[in-house]
């Protein structure tokens, strides 16, 4: 069947507003904008797309559409202003899923109350020359009404007494439709109102307000490291309002925490050295880091994050599905403490701890002006003073845990639907939709009963249709068909 | 002269020749003369076939064993686990048509088992890169296997049909169009499913947009396409059996990018 041949099955120009309703909630649109995501999604996968270190870096952005014009030369462009290089984030994915719930939702509509279905599909006919029934075609539609419902099949009358609808297991396609508006409607959800605070570090002691309205603040009492091999890492956490502590939760590596609408997990701990230095006298000397530029402290917090360091060089790697990769110009396990009072500069390695041991090893390197050699060096794994040109120089290795928390309201949902389109998907394909579609045309000699599938005409008639406008045909005058041995009904394929 | 110890690749060498011996004695049987012709050496095929998924699920618990860790952690396990699925599918649900083209879905099966084979050594020379515990891994895994072998099953039988074109095979057909829609599809949403809580508890992101993660989502919009046709429109015959062998076609290349 043509395309047109199908537009004009939906298609009443009497009524145009029912038509469109059909149009929109037809099956086959359902078909093509499936179609659609499947091959922009399958886009997704053969083109490269712009990687999130790219899109939160100019410089790197600059360098990657460089790279992608040198690799595609002028189609590159085409990329570019199609949206094809940002597929997930594109209007070409929201568009395509908002149609795609109207769709659904207006399905789901016409599953619950079919009123804009058009009769189209497997046709019979039925001829009754009974002169009780012709009087009334009322009683007619009530004896077929009762012959359905004996099958278990769902009795909707139509807008007029003389048309009718009846379906059977209607409820599992409409779990798959329910569970589907249910996903995309969680991902509007999550799109619209989630929020994550990531990275977050937290010292043992220190209070973190969680903010976004929620009232409540973090305390992280006991950090304890993860060894890459069990989850031993975790995190004693307090929670607060106001002044008070509202409960006690213990925060493991790989395993969220659920408190109070909020998700919090524990991306790693990373270890942190707390450097004081004091004069002979003991007066606090000023510090100052190269990211904290001409700021000075009296205490400085070294941060050793491997993943994390600031400035990266990107390589360009275009070959579907590789990530940018990176190579740092400072690694994330060194660290620099510049002393300007001094001219000095302190070069402070991390070594994180060998198989077997529990702590950590740091170095320091004690460096005069514009020196490459140190003139100082020592190694240590606790908290230690030590003495660099006269001064005295406090170091505290100590655990922080990296936290990321938020809350997402769209997950319930997302959950919810998937488990339903299963379910649904499950049931229906055990148990497909069997709709059946009547009309009463009765004459002054027949009433004719006109019966259709829902199986496109070009279909074989499904065995179940057959039995059922048999069992009609049967149960409207059985008598007559007993009496004389001859079936008295018309029966017509249209097919 | 010290014996070999028997590795997973001799089990899987094993499982190609019962599959290649299904195959031989299944054109045998459908060269025989007659309306329907040789059953008994259809059972004989069937009962060799068996003996496939048998030989690759040892080969897989072999490997097992010697990494101690979960299966089904690289890409070449996870196709081996799905020619097994394929060939429980195919032995719950056999196909019924007549023929030489029934011998496809066999020669299939060899194929998969002969790439998963050729992938193994490299793939158990540098290991997975974990990104998930490797319980939900497996478990996702499983049912990744589960599903991709319910639709090579369905696939391949639909393209014997597609080719044959018999009215017979029709009800044979419907069978596993019923297979590919009604396994296949919950168990690759079950995997999805999976996919996304994994990544949800391990990460706080559910969804990567990672490679493996797009396939599977394509290979689930597809397979979606037919539910919505086999259900929804009553689609029944060569339109299926059309989508069916794309679908087959879509997994062997979800497979390849796992």
């Amino acid at each position: 069947m043509t395309i047109r041949a199908r537009w004009a099955e939906f298609w009443d120009s009497g009524d145009p507003l029912d038509s469109l309703w059909r149009a929109f909630a037809s099956p086959y649109l359902t078909i093509l904008l499936l179609a659609c995501l499947t091959v922009l999604i399958g886009a997704g996968i053969i083109l490269p797309q712009r990687p999130t270190e790219a899109l939160t870096d100019q410089a790197a952005n600059n360098l990657w559409l460089a790279s992608l014009r040198q690799h595609y030369h002028g189609v590159a462009d085409w990329f570019i202003r199609l949206g094809l290089l940002d597929i997930h984030r594109s209007l070409w994915i929201r568009g395509l899923l908002g149609l795609l719930a109207f769709n659904l939702l207006l399905a789901t509509l016409d599953i619950v109350q079919p009123r804009h279905v058009m009769h189209a599909g497997i046709g019979r006919e039925i001829l009754v020359h009974d002169p009780a029934l012709l009087e009334l075609p009322e009683r007619l539609m009530e004896r077929i009404r009762q012959v359905l419902r004996a099958q278990r099949y769902r009795f909707l009358k139509g807008k007029s007494n003389r048309l009718a609808c009846a379906d059977h297991s209607w409820a599992f396609p409409l779990l798959v439709y329910m569970g589907l508006l249910l996903v995309i409607g969680g991902l509007v959800i999550s799109e619209r109102t989630a929020w994550w605070e990531d990275n977050v570090a937290l010292q043992p002691g220190q209070v973190r307000p969680l903010g976004h309205g929620t009232n409540l603040a973090l305390r992280a009492d006991d950090i304890e490291a993860y060894d890459g091999l069990s989850n031993s890492g975790h995190a004693e956490l307090t929670f607060l309002r106001g002044e008070g502590e509202t409960a006690q939760r213990r925060l493991r590596t790989h395993t969220p925490l659920f408190y109070h609408g909020l998700l919090l997990y524990l991306t790693s701990t990373e270890p942190v050295l707390l450097v004081q230095a004091h004069d002979a006298s003991g007066q606090n000397i000023p510090l100052r880091t190269p990211e904290s530029g001409a700021v000075q402290f009296m205490e400085v917090a070294l941060h050793f994050r491997a993943a994390e360091a600031p400035r990266y060089i990107v390589v360009l790697d275009l070959l579907p599905g590789s990530q940018l990769s990176r190579q740092f110009q400072q690694s994330g396990l060194e660290r620099y403490v510049l002393v300007p009072s001094r001219d000095l500069s302190l070069r402070l390695l991390y070594q994180s701890p060998q198989p077997g041991a529990a702590t950590p090893a740091f170095q320091v390197q004690a460096f005069r002006g514009a020196e490459t050699v140190p003139f100082y060096q020592h190694q240590f794994h606790t908290a230690e003073t030590i003495e660099i040109a006269g001064d005295r120089y406090l170091f505290q290795p100590q655990r922080y845990a990296l936290i990321k928390f938020g809350q997402d309201n769209g997950l319930v949902f997302i959950f919810v639907g998937i488990v339903l389109v299963m379910l649904g998907m499950i049931l229906s394909t055990r148990h497909p939709l069997k709709r059946v579609y009547l009309a009463l045309q009765p004459s002054s000699k027949a009433v004719k009963i006109w019966l259709a599938a829902n199986v496109p005409a070009t279909e074989k008639s499904p065995i179940w249709f057959e039995n059922l406008v048999q069992d009609i045909a049967t149960a409207l005058e059985p008598n007559r068909q007993g009496k004389t041995g001859k079936n008295p009904f018309a029966m017509d394929k249209k097919a | 002269m010290m014996a070999t110890p028997l590795s997973a690749i001799h089990f899987f060498t094993a499982a190609v020749f019962c599959l290649i011996g299904s195959a031989a004695v299944y054109l045998r049987a459908a060269r025989m003369p007659g309306t329907s012709p040789g059953k008994g050496w259809r059972n004989v095929a069937r009962a060799v076939a068996s003996l496939a998924p048998l030989c690759i699920a040892t080969g897989l618990a072999l490997s097992l064993a010697k990494r101690g860790d979960w299966p089904l952690q690289t890409a070449p396990e996870v196709i081996l686990a799905a020619t097994a699925a394929a060939m429980l599918w195919h032995l719950v649900y056999p196909y019924r048509g007549e023929g030489k083209w029934g011998a496809l879905f066999y020669l299939g099966a060899v194929t998969l088992t002969i790439w998963g084979m050729v992938r193994w050594p490299a793939a158990q020379a540098t290991p997975a890169v974990q990104t998930l515990p490797p319980f939900w891994l497996f478990v996702s895994r499983l049912m990744l296997a589960l599903a991709c072998g319910a639709f090579v099953h369905a696939g391949a039988t639909d393209l014997a049909c597609l080719l044959t074109e018999k009215v017979s095979h029709k009800i044979c057909a419907e069978e596993t169009n019923n297979v590919a829609v009604s396994l296949g599809l919950p168990f690759l949403s079950a995997s999805l499913l999976l996919t996304v809580t994994a990544g949800l508890y391990t990460r706080g992101v559910y969804w990567n947009w990672s490679i493996a993660e797009s396939w599977q989502l394509l290979a689930w919009l597809f397979y979606a396409i037919i539910w919505c046709a086999w259900v929804m429109l009553g689609w029944r015959g060569r339109r299926i059996w059309v989508l069916t062998t794309l679908g087959m076609v879509l997994i062997l290349l979800m497979l390849n990018a796992i």
